[in-house]
This record gives structure tokens, sequence and C-alpha cells, in this order.
């Protein structure tokens, strides 16, 4: 990547961060559910942009974790361990580019998430003594909803304007041979 | 040891440091600059958010305009009484407190903040403010809204920042009296989506409608008589011990912008 894009990547990242802390609180409800970082992580994993998806983790993380008016929720750790897994299940698991797989990967980030904060909801009382505060569980379907959209955009808009994800072996029948 | 496995282990181990040095105290003076150096890119983001609300909120359809409007009617008649006898007696409070020397017995002085954050968490109505330790202020002290509306409390203080339960938190637990009563009546306790209830009322309690809460000034750090809310509808069978009544805030809670910590004066800094 150029100096350019990481310098816009990481400017994305802090208005994102402002984005899910101080706006969101703030909007409308309806707006709640649209929580792009993950998503656009997710989509910067699929595009090969493995330490530009972590930038933007650490530093949405950074500035949510600060702005939060909760106890902080850990969001950068949270984010940087769910990323880990991504890699792992992107690896492994859904080997593909295709937009099922995007999708797939969003909306399991989304759900390791959730359960990963559940967790540290039940731990850091123990560690602290002060009580972390979280989305409630009822939420998560509209987020899922809004996350699998903005990944879907993502990969729609990337596909039309470049040939990330263009598949370049003619489809016909004994290609191969 | 592959690429992942290397990332794993660097991040982890940044993570494991990071949440020593943090639980250890070692990097709150950095984490305090960087909340400062956050807070007016937050406060623009609640102002837009704010903003943005408000704008939403004001597309009612006919039947809502319709029964907010009766309400509010019905409110009205109740305050208009209500308004001239408080005239009257606040007339005389005026001279009274004049006469007493109320505010250098009280030594109460204010802090004016901004609003830079908001939880996103429906259930927890807390705020994020500009002003912190530094500011003079202490976990506990009242914070309130307008011409003495209070809005909430302190709930926890960095050195350039603090966070305010607002009485509609779930977490919010604020002791109330009667207005002109003085006497403790019950406590309001918040209950998410910017709605609190009054609790803990002994059924012995006359309680209608209309009537103004204000704080009982039971606690240390919170003065008497600062307006809480206007009681919407009492609930509670004469059998229970105790009636709740559902409170309605007398600040838009959820377009603060900007509030006012009160403290004593013996908390300014550098006197």
């Amino acid at each position: 990547m150029r100096k350019s894009s990481w310098a816009l990547l990481c400017i994305a990242a802090v208005v994102g961060g402002l984005y899910e802390s101080s706006f969101l609180g703030s909007a409308p409800d309806a707006l709640g559910y649209i929580k792009p970082i993950l998503p656009v992580c997710v989509m910067l994993f699929m595009l090969n942009r493995k330490p530009g998806a972590y930038i933007v983790a650490v530093l949405s993380g950074v500035v949510i974790d600060m702005l939060s008016p909760l106890q902080s929720g850990w969001t950068m750790m949270r984010w940087l361990v769910v990323l880990l897994i991504v890699d792992l299940l992107s690896e492994k698991i859904t080997t593909n580019r295709s937009l099922y797989s995007a999708v797939a990967l969003a909306l399991a980030a989304r759900v390791m998430d959730r359960i990963i904060s559940q967790i540290m909801s039940w731990v850091y009382p123990i560690l602290s003594g002060q009580t972390l505060a979280f989305e409630p569980w009822h939420r998560l379907p509209g987020v899922l909803i809004s996350d699998a959209l903005i990944v879907a955009l993502i990969f729609v808009g990337v596909t039309i304007f470049t040939k990330r994800f263009v598949i370049a072996v003619e489809a016909r029948k004994e290609r191969y041979e | 040891m592959n690429r992942s496995s290397k990332t794993a282990f660097i991040i982890f181990g940044a993570l494991l440091a990071l949440f020593v040095l943090h639980f250890t105290g070692v990097i709150t003076p950095f984490e305090n600059l960087l909340k400062s150096a956050l807070s007016p890119l937050g406060l623009a983001a609640t102002s837009v958010g704010t903003r943005l609300s408000r704008t939403f909120s004001g597309n009612m359809t006919a039947e809502q305009c319709l029964e907010k409007n009766v309400d509010l009617e019905k409110s009205l008649a109740g305050v208009s009484v209500d308004y001239v006898r408080l005239k009257a007696l606040e007339d005389e409070n005026e001279v009274l407190r004049k006469t007493l020397g109320y505010l250098q017995k009280e030594g109460y002085d204010a802090v004016m903040a901004r609003i830079i954050s908001r939880s996103a968490i429906p259930e927890r109505s807390i705020v994020m403010i500009d002003k912190g330790s530094k500011d003079g202020l202490e976990i506990g002290m009242a914070v309130i809204y307008g011409d003495g509306i209070f809005v909430g409390k302190v709930s926890m203080i960095q050195e350039r920042t603090a966070t305010v339960a607002l009485i509609s938190d779930a977490q919010s637990r604020v002791a109330v009296a009667k207005a002109g009563e003085g006497k403790l009546m019950g406590l309001v306790e918040g209950q998410g989506n910017w709605t609190a209830e009054a609790t803990l009322i002994p059924q012995q309690e006359s309680l209608n409608e209309n009537e103004i809460l204000v704080t009982s000034g039971t606690e240390g750090k919170i003065p008497a008589n600062l307006i809480v809310g206007l009681i919407n509808k009492v609930e509670g069978l004469p059998t229970d011990p105790f009636k709740h009544a559902s409170i309605e805030p007398m600040a838009p809670l959820e377009y603060l912008e900007v509030v006012t910590v009160l403290r004593p004066q013996a908390l300014r800094p550098g006197e």
C-alpha cells in the first residue's frame, strides 16, 4: 500500500471510531445497528490487506475505548482477537474469495466479538471489581443484517470498480484440459 | 514458526502488556492525554448526532401530536395553578435566601461542562463530560441542566474527563422529596430509555399527578431542592407497603449538550 493509502486508512479508522463511540450514542436509535468497522476489517482481510485490517482495528478500538462513557469494553483487544480468529478461518475454512465467504466471515466476526464481550462481562468484575455493560443480545440480529449488507455493498463495489474478485478463467466445460 | 503464528504471538504479547500496564496505572497519564486530545472530535461527533436525532424526533404523526397535545394541556392546567403558588413562594424564598446568605452557607459553585459522548446502549444513560478531577470534580457531585434541573450525578472520574450517570440510567438512584416539603419521600430509579421511576414511597404519602419531585438533600454532595421530574402516573395497590410512580424528567436527557456540575466551594482548585 502507498503512504497516502495508509494515511487515508488511518483517518478513516479514527472517523469510524468517532462514529461508533460519540456519534452513535447521540444519533437516532435506528442508526445504532450500523457498525461498519468490523465488516470493513473483514473486507480488508478478503482484499489481502491484513496489516491494514489490524491498523483499523487498533485505531478505531483506541478511539472507542477512550471516548466510551461506560467502563471501557477493551474494544481494541476484542477486535484484534476477533481478527486473529478471522485470519485463521479465512485460511482454513472459507478459503475462496466469494461474496458468501465474505458475508460468512463478517457474521462470524460479529458473533465472536459478542461472545468475547459476554465472557469479559463475567471475568472483568472479578479482576477489577467494576461491571462492564455491553449491547444487549436482542440487538444482535439487526447488527448482523446490517453487517451482511455492508459487506455485500463493499464486495459489489470492489467487483465493479476493480478486477479484484473477477474470475479470470472462462466458465466453460472442460476448461482445465 | 509460520507468519500467522508469529502475528498472533506478537498481538497477544502486546495485549497482555497493555492489560498489565492499564491495571498498574502506568499508562494512565498517556490515556488522559489521549482522551483530552480526542475530546474536541468526540464533542463534534456528539453534536452532529444530537442534531440529527432532534431532526428525526420532530417527525411525529398527527395522532402522536394530538396525544402529546392532550397530555401537555393536562400538565399545563396543573402547572399553571402551581406556578402562581410557587411564584409567591419563590419571591419569599429569594428574600430569605438573601437574608440568610444561603449560597455562602452551602458553598456550592458550578462548573460548566460539555458532553463528549453518550452510551450507545439504550438501557444505560451515561454520558462523558469534558471536565474532570483537575477542575475539582468528585464522584457523587450533582449535575444540573439550565436553572437547577437535576439530571444526574458524577459516577466516574478521570483527570480531564468524567462520566455522569443520568437519572434515567438503570443503575442510578437519587433520594427525592416533594417540592416544598423537604422531607425524604423515596428514591428515583432509572429505567433506561430516558425514563425514570419513583420507588419506595410509603403508602401513607399522598402523591398526585403533575407534582414536582426535588432532591431531598440527604446525599452529601447533592443539594436539596433541585428539580428531578414531574409525576406522570402513580401506581401500586393499597395493600402494598410502598407505591411507585413514573417520572417525566424535566430536562431533555437525550439531547443534553451542556451541563453544570455543582461542587462544594471547598473543592475549588487553588483555594
